[in-house]
């Protein structure tokens, strides 16, 4: 006895970690057991969606697909949320741990999340070219699976691994959220403004009411987060007409090297380009009927207005559809409009906007599997399901989201809301980096609160970028040759792949390389240097923008004009 | 002396189960070659250079001496510490680059050692360094190997080198090469490339109807890579439409390529530009058409 007493006495502490640790296993085992029983297969999938209806659409799919395809398959969501998202993906990519499915881009860096894919991700390049098999019996199901996107999966894939990686499963575009009743109440109108003056109409109205506490109503609710959605739809449009001034290159858009170079030559200057000074007009006209304060407001700050219904308006993304409908709900209505522009006949900015503002839909929710997936077939199957047409209707019907698939319907709240998409855009980029940025977006924001006037900022900011820029441009130009070396480590990778394949593998592999290799080696070398000659050495047009008649062309217009060389004119 | 061997043996089962259990958990590592090999090229691929370094040296000393085998792993390594950052070795590259050249029979690897210390030269270049050394370097592989592939890439990158120069006498050179081994070989794989790099050669030259013929077939003989989504016709055609506007003053090729475009690439964010061009074009002729008024400037 005296012995047994001396052996625990003496091994007390062994045996206390001794018993938790058998209790922990025990546990643990029962709560997985719970969770899923011997027998199924389980499926972890992560995400950072704590939006209203996501986690209850992602479970209707499940049980959808247990139902209909696999009754062994358990999907567990593991919702993580945004602010902590970054640093747990890599505790868990790094530890071995993470589960089955993750969703990609949210908490770190872009160039993170191609390491993380390219390390620790499943490529999905060989099954975007057939057929998504739950598309069978729709018009669908001959389609190669990316040309069932409809952005022919562009968000799926990863140019810097040239591979598929995800399978996007929503698409997303930017409108005006606003309180019905409260427009009605403080305008006399249910019906939204459709044109940018009846929309400062409103903004006025509201601005000079005040509630029961007699404080003013506020027409617009804008943050950092919200207020660049008022840019890119609105005021950065009015900037088109430089593309005729300054794509040097022709691709369509007006880079930074290209602005800066137009403004160095003389070609474009915050002076004598009117289409700029409209566009500093309207972003006075917007940000004067935003909260004081609003460019050090938070996302949830601003949302908090909206939802104590002291705003009328609010510019954010169709991911907020559900959350702002059931913060409404049994409170007021919530109505989406289109952003209000200028119509032709307005002295400001009609003779400046030459048309509707193209949208940007960009898909959105992309998942991944993982190489530590232990059913990796299971999960592709489960994706597949979901980026299914009548799946990914159903799914985004009930986040109301907008699917990503083609043919589908959108969520009744959106109806009428579908992307336009032909428009003009953005057609200036004054970011080289370095001081000059630093310089234009304090500029900016002081001119966004009204304490310097647009000519303020002319004269402060042009002498400054066209001094300063040089030098940060030529660091651009630097960090581009020094990243050369990342495209070059990448094509000896896919050389090497393409040597060691054989047959059609090999084939596909040469052409991706030699296709990267122009892409990525041959082409940017030239273009840079003619970037730097055009920067240095001003345009070789002389005054004439690039997509100008220069009098050359004309004389030669003429000249076939007057020998009757037949025209066909386009339809 | 038998129970004193018993005891201590008795006394190192502990040690005896702990290196069995270490050695049951030892990763399993690829065996053969081809899989060593293959294995060399993921890590390389995945950024674990370290790694793949050992995996090519294990590769290396296990493959018969000069075999295939064995210079595919000396390129991985030279590869490695040619390319890896940080920690990369130039200096160490190139020996292996030379070893290969030098001990290996002539082939693929030696080929595109060749180019390699080429592009080592060319990626080390400064603004002021010497270009010319540079393209002497792309013309060891070129006389070395004419026809391997890495020969064709060496040809592409030199005489890209000479139209990045933008100087006039450079373009005249590049053109008459480019055209030479055009002939020499006109369904070669860089057709497109070196149709394209004509075309800039002729725009630096001031040439816009020779440019816009040759970015007409750069665009025709392009090459696709079927799984990029990236990867389609819109730049080219948008490129050709407007030069042939804006600097061939050939409208019917503008037309033809604008409405290419826009059948074809709906969801372009340059397809409103497109449809203005038509309209700009049509209003230009019957504007100029009649009694030719003096114009210039912006178009309406």
């Amino acid at each position: 006895m005296m012995s047994l007493v001396r052996w625990l006495r003496r091994y007390f502490a062994f045996i206390v970690i001794a018993l938790t640790y058998g209790w922990a296993c025990v546990s643990i085992y029962r709560y997985r057991t719970k969770e899923a029983p011997p027998g199924t297969i389980t499926l972890r999938y992560a995400h950072w969606q704590l939006e209203p209806g996501v986690r209850a659409a992602l479970d209707e799919l499940a049980r959808d697909y247990q139902r209909t395809v696999n009754p062994r398959v358990r999907i567990i969501q593991n919702v993580i949320p945004e602010s902590i998202y970054g640093q747990w993906a890599s505790t868990q990519l790094m530890g071995g741990t993470a589960p089955d499915i993750i969703n990609i881009w949210q908490g770190l860096p872009y160039h993170i999340w191609v390491m993380y894919l390219n390390r620790y991700f499943i490529p999905l390049t060989s099954i975007v070219n057939t057929p998504n098999p739950y598309n069978r019996g729709t018009e669908l199901s001959n389609m190669p699976l990316r040309l069932t996107y409809h952005d022919a999966m562009r968000m799926g894939y990863v140019d810097e691994l040239q591979d598929y990686m995800m399978l996007p499963l929503s698409q997303f575009i930017m409108r005006i959220f606003y309180n019905k009743d409260l427009l009605e109440k403080l305008t006399g109108s249910a019906t939204p403004p459709k044109t940018y003056r009846a929309f400062l109409d409103a903004c006025a109205t509201i601005r000079s009411q005040t509630n029961a506490a007699g404080a003013h109503y506020i027409p617009i609710a804008a943050s950092q987060y919200h207020y660049g959605m008022w840019d890119t739809y609105m005021s950065d449009a009015l900037t088109y007409p430089a593309l005729r001034k300054a794509d040097f290159n022709r691709d369509g858009t007006v880079g930074n090297d290209e602005t800066f170079a137009a403004f160095r030559a003389g070609l474009l200057s915050f002076k004598n380009f009117p289409p700029l000074r409209a566009r500093f007009a309207m972003v006075r006209d917007l940000c004067d009927n935003c909260q004081p304060g609003f460019t050090g407001v938070t996302r949830d700050e601003a949302v908090f207005l909206f939802a104590q219904q002291r705003v009328v308006f609010m510019s954010t993304g169709t991911w907020d559809v559900r959350s702002l409908q059931q913060q409404a709900e049994g409170k007021y209505r919530v109505g989406i409009m289109d952003y209000p522009m200028p119509t032709p006949d307005d002295p400001v900015f009609g003779p400046h906007l030459e048309g509707p503002v193209f949208d940007r839909p960009f898909t959105g929710v992309c998942p991944a599997i993982t190489r530590t997936c232990k059913n990796p077939d299971i999960a592709l199957d489960f994706l597949l399901f979901a980026v299914s047409k009548l799946r990914n209707e159903r799914f985004n019907a009930t986040v109301g989201w907008i699917p990503a698939i083609v043919n589908t319907r959108m969520d009744d709240a959106l109806r009428g809301f579908e992307p336009h998409m032909e428009g003009v855009y953005a057609c200036l980029n004054f970011n080289l980096g370095g001081e000059t940025w630093v310089k234009y977006a304090q500029l900016y924001a002081l001119y966004k609160v009204n304490q310097i006037s647009y000519d303020e900022f002319a004269a402060r900011f042009e002498p400054f970028y066209k001094e300063r820029g040089l030098r940060d441009f030529m660091e651009l130009q630097r960090d581009w040759r020094r990243g050369m070396i990342t495209s070059e480590q990448m094509l000896t990778g896919i050389r090497a792949q393409a040597l060691a394949a054989t047959g059609a593998a090999a084939r596909s592999a040469w052409v991706k390389y030699r296709v990267m290799t122009a892409a990525r080696q041959v082409w940017p070398e030239i273009s840079h240097a003619e970037q730097l000659q055009l920067v240095l050495d001003g345009p070789r047009s002389g005054g004439v923008g690039p997509y100008e008649y220069s009098s050359n062309v004309l004389a030669r217009i003429r000249a076939r004009l007057a020998a009757h060389a037949p025209v066909e004119p386009s339809p | 002396m038998l129970h004193f061997a018993v005891r201590a043996r008795k006394r190192r089962w502990p040690q005896l189960a702990c290196v069995l259990v270490l050695l049951g958990c030892a990763p399993r590592v690829a065996r053969g070659p081809d899989a060593l090999l293959a294995r060399g090229w993921d890590m390389y691929r995945a950024g674990e250079y370290t790694q793949a370094l050992a995996t090519f040296e294990q590769l290396a000393r296990m493959a018969a001496p000069t075999s295939t085998m064995q210079v595919a792993a000396w390129y991985g390594m030279a590869t490695t510490w040619n390319l890896r950052r940080p920690n990369e070795n130039p200096d160490r590259a190139r020996r292996w680059y030379q070893r290969i050249i030098s001990q290996a029979p002539p082939g693929d690897y030696t080929a595109w050692s060749l180019l390699a210390l080429a592009r080592m030269q060319h990626l080390a270049l400064t603004p002021t360094g010497d270009a010319d050394a540079v393209r002497r370097a792309y013309q060891v592989v070129l006389d070395a190997y004419p026809g391997h592939p890495a020969a064709d890439e060496a040809f592409l990158h030199q005489q890209a080198s000479l139209v990045a120069t933008l100087d006039t006498n450079a373009s005249l050179r590049a053109l008459a090469s480019i055209r030479a081994y055009l002939q020499h070989a006109p369904t070669s794989t860089l057709a497109s490339s070196l149709h394209g790099l004509m075309g800039r050669c002729y725009n630096t030259l001031g040439d816009y109807t020779r440019q816009l013929a040759m970015e007409i077939k750069e665009c025709e003989t392009r090459v696709f890579d079927p799984a990029n989504p990236y990867m389609d016709n819109s730049m080219q055609y948008w490129h050709i439409a407007t030069t042939a506007e804006f600097l061939a003053g050939d409208f019917a090729v503008a037309r033809h390529y604008y409405q290419l475009f826009i059948d074809a690439y709906p969801n372009d964010q340059r397809r409103f530009g497109a449809r203005q061009a038509l309209l700009r074009m049509n209003a230009l002729e019957a504007r100029l058409r009649p009694a030719a008024p003096a114009a210039g400037g912006p178009p309406p």
